[in-house]
């Protein structure tokens, strides 16, 4: 469904070397990519190329194929209203004078063009099945776990069949992320594609799927999770595994920056 | 950069020359009174409210007075006692509203009720008791001004150094025993003076008005020292005959206060700008 | 509470730092009616030379735990005791001279430092008032020399702000601060929350070291229950206002 091939990302007229540089890869239905990076890696500029809000200033090169179709532009010409992004911070994104379920029913009533009491009614079941019944509170009154589910329920709610979740878990204690990574792996479920940027690793074993993992705007190693969380091929893979406190929490003496 | 921001910059820059240009013209003015020859005093009964001529360049004025002269020293006055009270009122205002942010408790209460009290008093009742009382003068409405323009400052102050003292790295100070003294001068003083730059700027245009209309009022400054507003009552009998005794001063007060004013837009838009800058680091570029 | 009476009792001895009986609560709402209880007779005593782990969801008060323990906050009720003794009632003396060290390492690394100031400014201040009859300040700069090179981290670095250095070289740098006032009792709030796990695993390995070498009582706050067991010997869970002891590992 998305393919993409050879993606730079660099500052307009900067002779240095890009932010991104040569990343591909190739996302189906029903299917997850976790971008696995430190930050600075690139992958958050890789979601908003995606996306179509890459900051002023930057351009891409290479491919981006959605649904077999290149998009041009910085504003991805042809998969308007195809992606869905989850920004970093939900509980920033989300509006704050408006309740959860009107949100959410914006989502039905719009790109979907249902009516009002309808779309009340179909937000509310969508806010129910993720678990929040007090479908009237603010986003100031929820929890971060809370706004993240939330996103989740428009992201399920919108006709898009791309997700891109930017960092779904940052900032949310162990309980909270492994909720959150089920309602993702659950989006897949519903014949949707999510591409996950994350920094955790944990998140990317819990998600499955393919994994790539990003360093210094490159891409190092790319497979499926278990593969690459059991047998790592690259040194700075071993190392970020090897990191995560429930491995050992080693620590790396090297600086990434030496690695190529 | 982008070329947003340079278009930001660039107004910003003309912004702050048109700012200081407007300043400049009763800066110059005020040059002249170190001409010798030129005395504000010095009258001339035969030359009474005679046209600008090369002998008296704005005139001179129902005494036959230089006008040129009266003005380049009112500039003294005008221009000198605004900057004081201003910058005054600013020291005070932030060295309470710093003492009430961070300490807080009894002093945050005590200073808390002299702004709101400060605030439902009128100011000009206070200039014109106090003038009353003491005769006027100078200093007696500069301190007039002073005692009732702080609050502004103290509130701006107090919210900044509040904020402030929750901050890590006033706590770390706290923790390794840095004097409250040295945690005021050395931490909050220089955060505090960035909001207040723009206000303290504003405070001059201000109070050049309020002198100019107390003066105007008769209180204040007293007739035959050369002041902007006195010089303006002065010369409004004489409106359809000289209007350039009206005209020239008043074209000073609003060239001086509009100059300040744009000074202090610029103050504002840096501060906001370099907020900006300090807040909002994209990720491409903290990595570098 | 029980399961802990006996065991606290067996480390009476080595406890450099009591907290006994802590209520906290605070005033919300239009005109403070409103009355949330974040502590309720929280008891928890801190050795040396050990990482004590206190678990809690966000929310729970483990900041203001570690606020009251440092003596930056009051609390409503409890007492606070240095080996034994209240802190309270030690005279203006005692009190000024034990203040630095209790130190603590912050959530934020943009805001350990301030952003206005290079960090030699900053660590100057600290060394500054650090020094006394004891101690002189070319002793202080020496070893704050030392630990820089210990921690690998380059006198170049010194001369930049906050703003312009990697989360985990200010951690470092807020970590040399701390060591500096030689420290008996550390709290370290969420200090890795906002790194890369790289980083994360190096911050956390130099606490743990630290606490070992310097013979440093050290409370680690964080909400990631498989970093605390990976780093501390013993974790506390802070939940509801109350303390329970989770896991006494060895």
């Amino acid at each position: 469904m998305l393919q993409v091939q050879n993606l730079s990302i660099r500052q307009a007229r900067n002779g240095r070397a890009p932010l991104v540089q040569n990343v591909s890869f190739d996302l189906r239905e029903h299917r997850c990519l976790t971008l696995v990076g430190e930050t600075g890696s690139g992958k958050s500029l890789i979601a908003r190329a995606l996306a179509g809000i890459l900051p002023s200033g930057l351009e891409r090169e290479g491919k981006i194929k959605f649904n077999g179709r290149e998009c041009y532009g910085r504003i991805m010409n042809g998969a308007a209203g195809e992606i869905f992004l989850m920004p970093q911070e939900s509980a920033l994104a989300l509006n704050p004078s408006m309740s959860i379920l009107s949100q959410v029913a914006e989502v039905f009533r719009w790109p979907l063009g249902k009516g009002r009491l309808q779309s009340r009614k179909l937000a509310g079941q969508t806010l129910n099945m993720l678990g929040l019944f007090k479908t009237r509170q603010y986003p100031h009154q929820l929890s971060g776990g809370m706004c993240q589910r939330s996103m989740l329920a428009m992201a399920l709610a919108s006709p898009a069949r791309l997700v891109i979740a930017d960092e779904p878990t940052k900032g949310l204690d162990a309980g909270l992320k492994k909720d959150v990574v089920g309602l993702l792996a659950g989006l897949t479920e519903k014949g949707k594609a999510v591409l996950c940027i994350t920094h955790d690793f944990s998140v990317a074993r819990e998600l499955g799927g393919l994994v790539a993992v990003m360093l210094k705007g490159k891409s190092v190693e790319q497979g499926p999770a278990e593969k690459v969380l059991s047998r790592p091929a690259h040194e700075y893979t071993r190392a970020l595994i090897g990191a995560l406190p429930e491995n050992g929490l080693i620590p790396w003496s090297e600086n990434p920056a030496e690695i190529k | 950069m982008t070329p947003q921001t340079r278009g930001i910059s660039r107004n910003a820059f003309s912004g702050k020359v048109a700012g200081l240009l407007l300043l400049l013209v009763p800066l110059a003015v005020g040059l002249f009174s170190l001409a010798p020859g030129l005395d504000p005093l010095s009258q001339n009964l035969m030359h009474r409210l005679s046209p600008p001529s090369l002998e008296h360049p704005l005139g001179t004025d129902h005494l036959g007075r230089c006008l040129l002269a009266r003005i380049a020293h009112g500039t003294y006055i005008s221009m000198g006692a605004a900057l004081v009270i201003a910058v005054c009122s600013a020291a005070l205002g932030a060295l309470l509203g710093m003492i009430a942010g961070y300490i807080r408790g009894a002093m945050d209460m005590v200073i808390g009720r002299l702004v709101d009290a400060t605030l439902a008093f009128p100011g000009i009742l206070l200039a014109l008791m106090l003038a009353g009382l003491t005769g006027g003068g100078v200093m007696v409405l500069a301190a007039a001004l002073i005692i009732t323009t702080w609050p502004e400052y103290c509130r701006v102050a107090r919210s900044v150094s509040r904020t402030l003292s929750g901050a890590p790295y006033v706590q770390a100070g706290v923790l390794t025993g840095f004097s409250t003294g040295f945690i005021l001068r050395r931490y909050l003083l220089s955060q505090v003076t960035r909001p207040l730059l723009p206000l303290v700027s504003l405070g001059v245009g201000k109070a050049i008005l309020a002198l100019s209309s107390l003066g105007f009022l008769g209180i204040g400054v007293t007739p035959p020292a050369p002041e902007w507003g006195v010089m303006i009552s002065a010369g409004l009998p004489y409106l359809r005959e000289a209007p350039h005794l009206v005209m020239f001063p008043s074209m000073l007060i609003f060239m001086t206060v509009l100059g300040f004013i744009i000074l202090s837009g610029q103050f504002e838009k840096h501060r906001t700008d370099f907020q900006h800058a300090s807040s909002a680091k994209p990720e491409h570029q903290a990595s570098a | 509470m029980n399961e802990t009476g006996p065991l606290e009792q067996n480390n009476r001895a080595r406890e450099v730092l009591g907290i006994e009986g802590i209520c906290k609560s605070y005033a919300q709402g239009l005109f403070g009616r409103k009355k949330i209880v974040v502590l309720k007779d929280v008891r928890l005593s801190i050795e040396p030379c050990t990482v004590t782990g206190l678990f809690g969801p966000s929310g729970a008060g483990k900041t203001t735990l570690g606020d009251i323990a440092l003596g930056l906050r009051r609390p409503d009720r409890g007492r606070i005791s240095w080996l034994g003794r209240d802190v309270q009632g030690l005279s203006g003396e005692e009190k000024k001279a034990l203040r630095p060290r209790f130190q603590k390492l912050f959530q934020d690394p943009a805001l350990s430092f301030a952003p206005f100031l290079s960090l030699k400014q900053s660590l100057d201040d600290a060394i500054c008032f650090l020094s006394s009859g004891s101690r002189s300040s070319a002793q202080l700069q020496k070893r704050m020399d030392t630990l820089m090179r210990e921690m690998k981290l380059e006198r170049e670095l010194l001369e930049r702000t906050p703003d312009s250095l990697s989360g985990g070289e200010i951690q470092r740098f807020a970590l040399i601060r701390c060591l500096l006032a030689d420290p008996v009792f550390l709290v370290a709030d969420e200090p890795t929350s906002r790194l890369d796990p790289l980083v994360q695993a190096q911050v956390a390995r130099l606490i743990q070291k630290t606490a070992v070498q310097k013979n440093l009582a050290v409370l680690f706050i964080s909400h990631d229950l498989a970093l605390l067991q990976a780093l501390c010997t013993r974790i506390m869970s802070l939940e509801e206002g109350r303390v329970r002891l989770l896991q006494p590992k060895g």
